[in-house]
């Protein structure tokens, strides 16, 4: 329990930023050997990762494991733009940044063939961050989601190649979004940039979900996993609007403004973000030296129909932005090759679709089906510990809004994402 | 606004001219009035002229040279600027002496025959002559026709230089031909409607936009033609900008009186109204507004556009596009539909890269239809014209 207590500390790593490289803008993240393996884990699930992949998994585990773990992620977005706005020949790119999701897993003995534990992880995150003045600052500047599961579970072994396990999941949620208002201005007929908005909520807003994992090893050396995490839907009720004045040169105007935004009033806002749900499918085959595994995982976006903006008090500056995402589907696949008894390396590729329509491909997510090509290894150090290492590249298909962007912000984006994760295993 | 509103039309009108296939869009002539012009804020200058929608469009299609009539800042006549908004709107010309032309002695015909003010029948009869505006004759009936169309008689030839004979010259292989807007426009801004006084009668429509469309498709067989139709100018700021009624001190709601009875929320004020209000015109005590017609045997312009009234420029104006749909269609022209375009706009305003652009008086930066965009400039050109 002193190790549990300490590890309690955890949550401080919510603080770190998080990030967009996922489909829509859920992560996987959540354990090096699984994502070594493309993700394909929920009929292998034999490590304290199956937490988040299959928590079934667990009740197959012996004694007390933990797991803890950092993915290193850099990325880089494009975007040429198409006429009439913001032009052929347009271009920008998203500016550097470095995210770093952390993941936690701990999994104890509780009594007889039950078996309970917590994970910690981010499954949803998005970060993007544009330059100050690129031609789309007034539909977002940048945006920082951050998302936070803590995610008690039980897992039962009904019998010995069946399981089943059932956890809760907390999530703790934040958001910071900047973007410039344009208004225009009627003494040069020009769109002018007479401020900036940031909305951002201090603490973290949460909600509760659920999830349900089953694991039948069928014989064979073969095994099938199934999981579900629920839907979460958080309201964020606290955030604060901070508008801040730009001087355009023109006092007439700067006074107009000031009557229609509340520059010095940092009024509430608030928003609500309906997370999706995830059922995942898996089939394994293990044998001496290797597993080889698959996962088929629909992703209910369609949950995430809108996001609603409220200045409380300010219905002007009020909106319910449409996102009208839809259902979709990734597609895992792994290999694990033992070559000692004390190292492994595994291979992966997973395929995700977009379930991003056409017309909401925007600045603030530019969305796309892409590639994952994986490989990683992990090394038995010592009987207690085990270490994993991951390298996961996420090539994006290009994405073209075609014309039909709701903010008539209209080009291609071009993106690619190069993680590095690391977990420690340990048992007790 | 030329700006802007160029940007929301030209993205539907690429649309529509992609539409058939291949399009060879080398050699590009616009026909139309001030809305192809780049007409603005009350004058013809090269700022707005450089957005019109037709040289967006050159430049989109990657033509090296776009020939149009540019004016000299601050234009002809100059341009409106907004002095103050508080405690209402103040515009003011932006110079005392007008601009000159600068691309007139260009040798060709230019590539944008947009002419402010011109209705349909006007791109067939009229004729301009830039020697007039060297000479320093100036005439406020004639000048833009003198701008737009220079040569009298088609250099060479002994052809009428008319905007139509001039389209037809220039052998282009893309034509975009946006006119009509003037065959009813006049209605709105005299907030009068008298066919064959402020609205061009629908007989008469119909035989000049036929004589338009199919001399172009006969003379030029091979150019693709595109055609766009007539927004609701009874949607535009010059008309939705006042209210009906007015506040007392204590916040009642008061309905003006106009000469021919107290308003209601079905009637509109137009901006034309706006210093007659000032002045408390329509309140009790003072003259009523005039609603205008035909007043002993003249006409006379009134400030006051009835709901009935609207409605009958509306009408007339579904017969006009009908026409326009047409006519287009007896061609094989495809038809930018502004009208529900403009519509929309007034309904849902248009986002552009994240800022709202709306019909709004001064502050919307849309306005697609200048028949209508610078309420500025239908009251500069109602004065000129009247």
């Amino acid at each position: 329990m002193i190790m549990v207590r300490k590890l309690l500390v955890l949550p401080a790593l919510v603080l770190l930023p998080a990030l967009a490289w996922a489909n829509g803008f859920a992560l996987f993240e959540h354990g090096a050997r699984g994502v070594s393996m493309g993700g394909a884990f929920a009929a292998v699930a034999d490590d304290p990762s199956a937490g988040y992949y299959n928590p079934a998994g667990l009740a197959f585990l012996e004694g007390t494991k933990a797991t803890a773990g950092v993915f290193l992620i850099t990325s880089s977005s494009k975007f040429r733009g198409d006429n009439p706005f913001p032009g052929a020949g347009y271009k920008t790119e998203q500016e550097d940044q470095v995210f770093y999701p952390p993941h936690f897993h701990y999994s104890a003995p509780l009594a007889g063939n039950f078996r309970w534990g917590l994970s910690m992880m981010s499954p949803f995150g998005l970060g993007t961050w544009w330059p100050d003045n690129y031609a789309g600052r007034f539909i977002s500047k940048r945006i920082d989601l951050k998302v936070f599961d803590v995610n008690p579970h039980v897992s039962w072994k009904l019998a010995d190649n069946f399981a089943v396990g059932v956890g809760f999941d907390y999530f703790l949620v934040q958001v910071d979004l900047t973007k410039s208002i344009g208004v225009i201005n009627p003494y040069t007929q020009r769109v002018a940039e007479v401020g900036q908005v940031h909305m951002y909520n201090e603490g973290f807003a949460g909600d509760w979900g659920y999830n349900l994992g089953l694991l039948w090893k069928v014989g064979g050396g073969f095994s099938i996993g199934a999981a579900y995490r629920s839907r979460v839907l958080v309201e964020i009720n606290d955030a604060r609007a901070s508008f801040v004045q730009f001087a355009t040169g023109n006092a007439d105007f700067d006074q107009l403004v000031r009557g229609l935004i509340p520059f010095d009033k940092n009024p509430k806002g608030t928003t609500r973000i309906n997370f999706p749900a995830e059922a995942r499918l898996g089939i394994a085959w293990q044998g001496e030296k290797t597993i080889v595994s698959a996962d088929a995982v629909h992703m209910g976006w369609d949950s995430f129909s809108e996001l609603p903006i409220t200045i409380v008090g300010y219905p002007a500056l009020s909106s319910v932005r449409p996102e009208q995402f839809h259902d979709a589907w990734t597609y895992r696949v792994g290999l694990e090759r033992k070559l000692s008894d004390s190292f492994a390396v595994q291979l992966g590729y997973l395929r995700d679709q977009s379930p991003m329509p056409t017309h909401i491909v925007s600045p603030l997510l530019p969305d796309a089906d892409r590639n994952g090509y994986s490989v990683g290894f992990s090394w038995q150090v010592n009987p207690k510990m085990r270490v994993d290492g991951s390298f996961l590249h996420l090539p994006f298909d290009e994405r073209s809004s075609k014309g039909l962007n709701i903010d008539n912000y209209n080009g291609t984006y071009r993106t690619r994402a190069e993680l590095f994760g690391m977990s420690l295993v340990y048992s007790f | 606004m030329k700006r802007n509103e160029a940007l929301a039309v030209l993205a539907a009108l690429v649309v529509a001219a992609s539409a058939a296939a291949q399009v060879n869009f080398s050699n590009y002539v616009a026909l139309g009035d001030s809305l192809t012009a780049g007409y603005a804020s009350g004058g013809l200058a090269k700022f707005y002229q450089e957005h019109s929608y037709p040289a967006i469009l050159a430049r989109q299609f990657g033509l090296a040279t776009f020939q149009q009539p540019l004016v000299a800042d601050p234009g002809i006549a100059p341009v409106l600027k907004l002095q103050a908004l508080d405690p209402s709107p103040v515009l003011v010309p932006s110079g005392q002496t007008p601009g000159q032309p600068i691309n007139a002695t260009y040798q060709g015909i230019y590539n944008n025959l947009g002419i402010p003010g011109a209705k349909t029948g006007d791109l067939l009869t009229k004729t301009g002559d830039i020697s007039k505006l060297a000479s320093g004759n100036i005439d406020p009936s004639t000048i833009m026709y003198d701008i737009v169309l220079r040569f009298p008689k088609i250099p060479q030839t002994n052809i009428d230089g008319t905007a139509l004979n001039q389209a037809i010259a220039k052998r282009p292989t893309f034509v975009t031909v946006w006119i009509g807007n003037n065959d009813v426009l006049r209605a709105a801004l005299t907030a009068v409607p008298i066919d064959g006084v402020t609205m061009t009668p629908v007989s008469v429509f119909q035989q000049q936009y036929h004589t338009l469309l199919a001399t172009l498709h006969s003379q030029l067989p091979s150019a693709k033609i595109v055609v766009a139709n007539i927004p609701s100018v009874t949607a535009i700021p010059f008309v939705t900008t006042l209210k009906p009624y007015v506040f007392t001190p204590q916040g009642q709601k008061l309905y003006l009186q106009a000469d021919t009875g107290p308003l209601t929320d079905a009637d509109y004020v137009t901006l034309q109204a706006a210093s007659l209000l000032a002045q408390g015109y329509g309140t009790p005590g003072k003259p009523p507004l005039p609603d205008g017609g035909i007043v002993n045997g003249q006409f006379v312009p009134g400030v006051v556009l009835r709901g009935s009234e609207a409605a009958a420029i509306n009408a007339r104006i579904r017969e006009l596009n009908g026409i326009i749909a047409q006519e287009a269609a007896a061609i094989g022209a495809p038809v930018l539909d502004i009208n529900a375009i403009f519509n929309d706009i007034v309904a849902h305003g248009y986002m552009l890269g994240g800022v709202k652009l709306t019909a709004a008086f001064l502050t919307g930066g849309s306005s697609p239809t200048t028949a209508c965009t610078p309420s500025a400039w239908a009251t500069r050109w109602w004065r000129t014209s009247s």
